[in-house]
């Protein structure tokens, strides 16, 4: 017996309910009662802004690299049309337009269709005369504003551009839109955006460009990547690549102008890379450093399988102190002195320096390179990683690793956003530009490297052609062979020749650091196509008075 | 001498004889029953057309859009409730088991073949090609009440003693475990709910009930603690603070808008919370919104014609005993449902049961949810008109 007959059970689960219900009625009746007047407010539809000025991008000393522009255009205001094709044929002629191609425009159009943009002024007043006359009240010019880059292309690639509703697309236009391009706000007919004050200076950047295309016409290299930063700072004075594009006529430009390399292009840096595992060896004090290396030319070391591995230099550099080393740039001396050094100790001073992972400091695109984990790496993979292949780099994570040289050893963050003002010039507090300062090497390993890299300015030195008289500076040139993607090997007439150089040694200001990919004319030399570039750049620093040495005026003369 | 049904015959006669004489009565209930259910669809048209002009709007289309929709879907209700009176109810007692094993067949089909259609993160609907989406989840409400009403009321399923109870038991935990499995834990409650209800009312012994209750009660507590989010709407629900923007805030909005409307509301279509504050107002919230436009009165018609449902329902169960079981436990199972289910709706728009995704029956937008109320509706209306020679035949038997 699983069931006994209980028919009177539905009037408790009645009764339940009406509880339930009686329940419901008293909390609503709670709500109504309970209500506080500010509840009881009725509500009033807000003002919200109906136009949306976008905010100017300027360089450090307010120069302006991007910013609105008013230009008129014409659109049609369907629903007070009578007949379309009347109207069309009435204004096409003003507008050098069909009247079909018009019409085909109001298709995509329910009510507002925007006709014509950037009407001349020509355009416009015979539009005006033809409105008057016929008295059309559908027909509208209206006021619009469009973006424009009057640096044309210095930098193009960092700003980027908008498109034809004024959103950014690319660059810090794309990054920071909605800064510089804030959602309508309340209370207000018009918003405004921030203004963007960027670190690049643009006096500096054009001397960086005019190397750049000089570099071009002498050496025609792939690309040539460029980055001049302040050595204190970290700021990003200036950061080019060549080709380059105009904003203003972004639609005519190609994927290969657009690209960002300064962060988006990986490569093995090659000798230049020598000063960064100098310190990393020096930091790690596991190497005997201060016993002389002997070059004959080649050196040969044994993996921990026993296969022999040898590494070439360009000639015998003979007795090697980690001062000639960087002077002769000598492949074996720092190979040795690196396989003396423990994988994780070398790795950790690299990763410190921050290869291997991003800024991320508001340049799209940007990647993180490759500084593999120690457990992966091969028997030749750290003398192999210390001359700078093996490794993947950026062009702005070399300069900013050598702001710890620079600093004493301090490492700054790059940036390129000096500070971000609201409309009435206050700085607005919302955005906050991370900055931040580490000691990765001991004051005496970043001063003793600065030292070397000084001799090798001095006759005799690799870096020799960035020498200027009566200024101190600190230089490692290098020319690195690039992986064949295809064959995955290294093609012997693939290059990447660059320079870094910091100046003035006695108390770094500048930092620049010049990468030419894949050089195609009589030389293939860091020390030939990027040093000279570098010591002109720092003849226009000396001449525009933002660096000085004890012969500054004869170089002006 | 007592019958099988624990009746003597003097109490049967009674009630027979009750029933003859009410069947005037009776009549008078269908025909009340019939406004009710009009009243509320009428009424239920004109909220959603409040409701949903601006996010129709909001996404494009014409203003009356989700309004027009709705009121297809009532024409075709309306529709399918006249169809429903002219079926034999021996025609629609045949085919329970095989709506029971389609129902099955589509809760599987939403759950593991791309028929299913995965919207704000459940997997609840079911779009079969030429017909409107829906949640086979109320049909498998709708069906189970009717199987559970038909096997208690045959007298043929009681010789199995032990099965007797077993079956539908089973039944109700695959298909609790189905709904669960779509992560709709509160229409799960409210199955198990009426399925629950219907057994006390059939007169399961207690020591059965709380093994059901056990059996259903332990995987629903685990499943509750195996899906974060659920805990997060509780505790959400229990210390609002906590998160005031985060799953409570559609909640806090329901009450503003309540709250904002006063006693008399703002007038029909005035509201503002439905303005963008309340998204989505015209599906679950939708009651909010009554109240905020037509304050105290709206309150008391819905309440008004909701509980005329009920006492028609509970009262229809009534009369149609014991003559008549399987009209009678399809009555109060149907009830039930409705009715519960609109109850917990105001209880979670009104803050007192934490937020479920229950929509208010007749009211909330949803066409085909809309079309499987009227029909439900249209199945208590089918029950509720007297059948003489049933009683007759009875009589004879007995």
């Amino acid at each position: 017996m699983v069931s006994r007959p209980n028919h009177t059970s539905d009037r408790v689960f009645f009764a339940i309910t009406l509880v339930f219900a009686l329940i419901l009625c008293v909390r609503i009746v709670f709500i109504l009662v309970s209500a506080t007047e500010s509840e009881k407010k009725t509500y009033h539809d807000p003002v919200v802004s109906t136009q949306v000025v976008r905010g100017t991008i300027t360089d450090r000393n307010g120069r302006i690299l991007a910013m609105e522009t008013p230009y008129w255009s014409c659109a049609l205001l369907l629903k007070s049309v009578k007949d379309l094709q009347s109207v069309a044929n009435l204004i096409a002629d003003p507008l050098h337009m069909d009247p079909e191609q018009i019409i085909e425009i109001t298709k995509h159009y329910s009510s507002y269709a925007l006709i014509k943009r950037y009407l001349s002024d020509d355009e416009r007043a015979a539009l005006s005369e033809i409105i008057a006359r016929h008295n059309l009240g559908s027909v509208v010019i209206e006021k619009r504003y469009g973006r424009s880059f009057p640096q044309h292309y210095h930098a193009a690639q960092i700003i980027g551009f908008t498109n034809a509703d004024n959103q950014g697309i690319e660059g810090l236009e794309l990054q920071y839109n909605d800064i510089l391009s804030p959602y309508p706000s309340l209370d207000k007919q018009v918003t405004y955006g921030n203004d963007i004050q960027l670190t690049l200076d643009m006096d500096i950047q054009y001397l960086l460009d005019g190397q750049a295309v000089e570099i071009d016409s002498q050496h025609f290299g792939d690309y040539v990547i460029g980055i001049i930063m302040g050595a204190k700072t970290g700021e990003i004075l200036a950061a080019t690549t060549f080709p380059w594009y105009d904003p203003n006529s972004y639609q005519t430009s190609s994927i290969e102008q657009r690209q960002n390399r300064i962060v988006t292009y990986m490569y093995e840096p090659g000798s230049v890379f020598k000063v960064f595992s100098l310190a990393s060896v020096l930091q790690a004090n596991q190497a005997d450093v201060s016993t002389v290396f002997h070059c004959d030319g080649s050196f040969t070391f044994h993996t921990a399988g026993g296969t022999p591995v040898t590494i070439n230099c360009v000639s015998a550099h003979g007795d090697i102190t980690p001062s000639e080393m960087i002077k002769f740039s000598c492949n074996g001396a720092i190979a040795n002195w690196a396989l003396q050094t423990e994988d994780t100790l070398f790795r950790s001073t690299l990763e410190a320096l921050h290869f291997g992972s991003t800024w991320n400091i508001g340049l799209r695109g940007e990647i993180r390179g490759l500084l593999q984990p120690a457990s992966s790496w091969s028997g030749r993979s750290k003398p192999t990683i210390a001359f700078g292949q093996e490794i993947g780099v950026t062009a702005l994570q070399m300069a900013s690793a050598a702001t710890a040289i620079a600093n004493k050893g301090v490492l700054v963050s790059p940036s390129i956003i000096r500070s971000v003002h609201s409309h009435d010039g206050k700085v607005n507090p919302d955005v906050v530009v991370p900055r931040s300062t580490t000691r990765v090497l001991s004051e005496t390993t970043a001063e003793n490297i600065l030292h070397y890299m000084e001799t090798a300015t001095e006759p005799g030195g690799t870096a020799r052609l960035t020498a200027i008289e009566g200024v101190r500076i600190a230089s490692k040139t290098g020319t690195a062979q690039i992986l064949d993607e295809e064959t995955n090997s290294y093609d012997s007439s693939n290059f990447l020749a660059s320079t870094l150089s910091i100046f003035p040694v006695e108390d770094p200001q500048y930092i620049v650091y010049i990468a030419v990919v894949n050089p195609k004319g009589s030389t293939i030399w860091g020390s030939n196509i990027a040093g000279p570039a570098i010591a002109q750049i720092i003849k226009g620093l000396l001449r525009q008075g933002k660096l000085f040495s004890d012969t500054t005026e004869k170089i002006m003369l | 001498m007592k019958n099988y049904e624990g009746y003597d015959d003097a109490q049967l006669r009674t009630r027979q004889t009750k029933n003859t004489f009410g069947d005037t009565h009776q009549h008078m209930m269908a025909f009340m029953f019939l406004c009710v259910v009009i009243a509320l669809i009428g009424f239920g048209l004109v909220c959603m057309y409040s409701a949903s002009y601006d996010e129709a709007l909001r996404i494009g289309k014409n203003g009356s859009y989700f309004f027009l929709r709705q009121f297809v879907f009532a024409i075709l209700g309306l529709t399918v409730f006249t169809v429903l009176q002219f079926i034999p109810m021996r025609l629609i007692k045949l085919s329970i088991w095989m709506a029971l094993v389609v129902s099955f067949v589509l809760m599987l089909l939403t759950l593991i073949t791309p028929l299913g259609v995965t919207r704000l993160g459940s997997r609840r609907w079911i779009e079969i090609p030429f017909l409107p989406s829906f949640q086979p989840s109320e049909l498998l409400k709708l069906v189970t009440i009717l199987a559970l009403a038909y096997w208690f009321s045959s007298d043929r399923f009681k010789q199995y003693r032990l099965l007797y109870i077993l079956v539908p038991v089973s039944v109700v935990l695959f298909g609790a475990l189905l709904i669960i499995a779509q992560k709709d834990y509160s229409t799960t409650l409210l199955y198990v709910g009426i399925a629950l209800a219907m057994l006390i009312v059939v007169g399961i012994l207690f020591r059965w009930i709380l093994l059901f209750i056990i059996a259903i009660g332990i995987p629903a507590i685990i499943f509750l603690l195996i899906e974060p989010y659920r805990i997060k709407r509780l505790t959400g629900f229990l210390f609002p603070d906590i998160d005031p923007t985060g799953i409570n805030w559609q909640v806090n909005n329901s009450l503003k808008a309540m709250a904002s409307g006063g006693l008399w509301g703002k007038g029909i279509g005035k509201g503002e919370y439905k303005l963008g504050s309340l998204p989505e107002v015209q599906n679950d919230f939708i009651f909010a919104n009554i109240v905020e436009e037509m304050g105290i009165i709206g309150i008391l018609l819905v309440l008004t014609l909701f509980f005329l449902f009920a006492f028609i329902g509970f009262r229809t169960y009534r009369n149609l005993l014991p003559s008549r079981k399987f009209e009678a436990y399809a009555t109060f199972g149907l009830t039930c449902s409705i009715i519960w289910q609109a109850l917990v709706n105001i209880a979670v728009v009104t803050g007192i049961f934490p937020p479920t995704g229950i929509t208010l029956p007749f009211f909330s937008q949803g066409g085909t949810s809309l079309l499987v109320v009227i029909f439900e509706s249209a199945m208590m209306y089918k029950m509720m008109q007297p059948a003489k020679e049933n009683v007759m035949k009875r009589s004879y038997d007995g």
